[in-house]
């Protein structure tokens, strides 16, 4: 039985001894009270569904979709919780992704995946990971991704026409896939023109444009979202379609004993 | 090597005309995105959704046998439909069949409902009933406290697929807890594959008109409870019932093994705790039978390296221990085990993925090791290639794993999904 009890010490410790990574919002004041604004322009949505399609264009002109329903709401005092269930390819068809995001610890993630049956809790630092086989990594997505940076006000500069700010992010955790991104975030209207995002080598991988568009007179929304990775060729376009604000889902199917019930 | 019946070429080419290239397209992204709605019509009240696959499997296991006439090839077809009608998500109605033909081993041919209930939700309280799968535990190998769905022998036991089971189950769901109390009133007994089928793993025959199964007319009950708290979550949970594993008597007449299914008690707590990018889990089980009492365990890590090189591919690590007391007692491989494995995703649009498992006893070293290479073909197919091997010495005839030490195989699988 010694070999039980070493066993038993070591995961008893390493679960018992473990705690949640932290972040807070860092950076020059400048720099905070941009990305403050940019934040409040992208919630108080309450909650929403949407259909969203992802293109994955290879530079030889081949293209592959991807399809998924969204139901999201926010959460009175943390960011939201998202619910992606997955409508295409037909072999991850009625999979199921709950992330609850937070501004001030890692976000949660569980994967429902029918052949389990079961939802599975996964680690929740696997952030730089690729979604889908996309050019968006797992750290792209939700409305809580600003607070896990340190921001820096560069400078002020035009962008396609565009009175835009420019701030330089980095990134809190050591497993981010990037070193630092630069984001423009358009003067006149407090939203998110371009982010650039620089690997750990430092050079830049990827630029995301995304086109926003202003709901219910209080929300910026994305509408499509482009991602052209500079070092492969490769460009992801996300859309999104069929906004419904008015969807009456309980809140309490956010939940991971609860969240494989949505279709 | 026997040629494959007519049925199998015949679902072969159903399944190869339907793999179409329809996810090619040179221009499938929109010019411009139309002005969203922000008054869009409500969400449909009913949605069906169907969706599962249809395939062809093949394998071909390369050592000679020790049980004389053993076939040595597979050659099937398999339908796994889902039909989920949902009502406003608060009722649902889940139809879930699984149907195997094998034209070269007919005892593994078989249809099974994996699923046929209603769900219904009603505020904090949901109601199942019906033929269901519930799978308890949180280990990717085998597990001491999945306790409630019979496996289906008849499958690859790597693969520890699931019998459905009838029962109804209530819970009380709230945020970060649930309580579920299940009444199971029906037991399946495990169904074999043939002695001549290269799964049947027993030295000797079954008897399998002479099963004993004790507490038959009364129904299995169970309980669990869930607590999330943070990152760990916590599971307790009791079974008192009929055992799923039987007890095994050697008639010594008939040279025949014959299958006793006891009553049961067993209770489980389960650890689970996510760190950083390691996952721990612990599981703990005590059973009793026959006055007797067994105890046993099951540890495991999980460590996840993502986007390794900046190539986007990720890598999955796992480590599990089992002891099972009563598997031990009576005799079942796999009893005081290790199971290691590594799972390559290359995150790649066709989802290409390479998982090696790794088990083996641990006192005896025993080392069985499967190596699944999986790929995307088209929008709707899946190609697996499977090669399982036992890399050890000869085992004597007296061990558990005497049969299965020759049952190193290759096989090859083609899915079309709906």
């Amino acid at each position: 039985m010694k070999l039980f009890s070493k066993l038993l010490l070591g995961s008893i410790t390493a679960t018992l001894c473990s705690f949640q990574g932290t972040f807070a919002q860092e950076g020059d004041a400048k720099a905070l009270d941009i990305i403050k604004k940019v934040d409040y322009n992208s919630r108080g949505f309450g909650k929403y569904s949407a259909d969203m399609t992802m293109f994955l264009n290879m530079p030889g002109g081949k293209s592959f979709k991807r399809e998924m329903k969204v139901y999201s709401a926010e959460q009175p005092s943390d960011y939201e919780r998202t619910i992606n269930i997955f409508k295409s390819p037909a072999d991850v068809k009625g999979t199921k992704l709950l992330i609850h995001a937070h501004a001030k610890v890692t976000d949660d993630q569980w994967i429902f995946l029918p052949a389990l049956n079961k939802p599975k809790r996964i680690s929740n630092d696997n952030t730089s990971g690729s979604f889908m086989g996309s050019e968006v990594a797992f750290e792209d997505l939700g409305n809580a991704k600003m607070m896990k940076f340190s921001h820096k006000f560069i400078r002020e500069d035009d962008l396609r026409g565009k009175n835009s700010y420019v701030i330089h992010s980095t990134p809190l955790s050591k497993y981010s896939g990037y070193s630092y991104v630069e984001m423009w975030v358009d003067k006149a209207l407090n939203i998110v023109a371009e982010i650039r995002f620089f690997d750990k080598k430092k050079e830049l991988m990827k630029i995301e444009t995304p086109e926003l568009k202003l709901f219910n007179n209080r929300t910026y929304m994305p509408v499509k979202i482009t991602y052209k990775n500079v070092k492969t060729g490769k460009a992801t376009v996300i859309t999104w379609d069929n906004y419904d604000f008015r969807s009456a889902l309980n809140s309490n199917l956010f939940s991971p004993e609860k969240f494989d019930n949505i279709n | 090597m026997k040629f494959p019946s007519k049925n199998v070429l015949i679902w072969l080419g159903i399944t190869l005309y339907s793999l179409n290239g329809s996810a090619q397209s040179g221009s499938l992204v929109p010019d411009s995105v139309v002005a969203q709605d922000e008054s869009s019509p409500a969400e449909k009240k009913i949605k069906f959704e169907l969706s599962g696959y249809i395939g062809v499997e093949g394998a071909k296991f390369y050592n000679s046998t020790i049980v004389k006439g053993q076939s040595r090839e597979f050659a099937s077809t398999v339908a796994f439909p889902t039909l989920k009608v949902n009502y406003k998500n608060n009722h649902r109605v889940i139809l879930s069949p699984f149907a195997r033909w094998d034209g070269l081993d007919k005892e593994r041919s078989h249809i099974d409902m994996r699923e046929a209930y209603y769900s219904g939700t009603f505020k904090s309280i949901e109601l199942n009933a019906g033929i269901q799968q519930v799978s308890w535990g949180n280990m990717i190998g085998p597990s001491v406290v999945n306790v409630i769905n019979q496996s289906d022998e008849r499958e690859d036991f790597l693969r520890s697929e699931r019998l459905g089971q009838a029962q109804a189950n209530l819970a009380y769901i709230r945020e970060n807890f649930s309580a579920t109390l299940f009444v199971i009133p029906f037991f399946r007994k495990k169904n074999f594959p043939d002695a001549q089928s290269p799964l049947f793993y027993f030295p000797v025959p079954i008897a399998e008109n002479n099963v004993r199964v004790d507490h038959k007319s009364s129904p299995s009950i169970a309980a669990r409870i869930t607590k999330r708290i943070e990152s760990l979550d916590v599971a307790v949970s009791h079974f008192y019932g009929t055992n799923r594993m039987p007890n095994f008597a050697l008639d010594y007449h008939t040279m025949t093994l014959n299958p006793h299914y006891k009553v049961q008690h067993q209770s489980n707590v389960e650890l689970q705790h996510v760190f950083k990018n390691i996952t721990s889990k612990l599981e703990l089980a005590n059973k009793w039978e026959d006055k007797s009492s067994y105890q046993c365990i099951n540890a495991g890590l999980e460590y996840v390296v993502s986007n390794i090189f900046g190539s986007g591919i990720e890598n999955t690590f796992y480590g599990e221990y089992l002891y099972d007391q009563w598997r031990k007692e009576k005799q079942f491989p796999f009893a005081d085990a290790y199971f290691l494995g590594s799972k390559l995703n290359f995150s790649d649009v066709q989802s290409s993925e390479v998982f090696i498992k790794f088990l083996s006893n641990r006192e005896e070293f025993t080392p069985f090791i499967n190596v699944e290479c999986s790929r995307r073909v088209t929008s709707n197919g899946k190609i697996i290639l499977s090669i399982t091997e036992y890399l050890g010495k000869e085992l004597p005839y007296t061990s558990s794993l005497s049969v299965m030490q020759y049952n190193s195989n290759v096989s090859l699988t083609l899915r079309r999904f709906f």
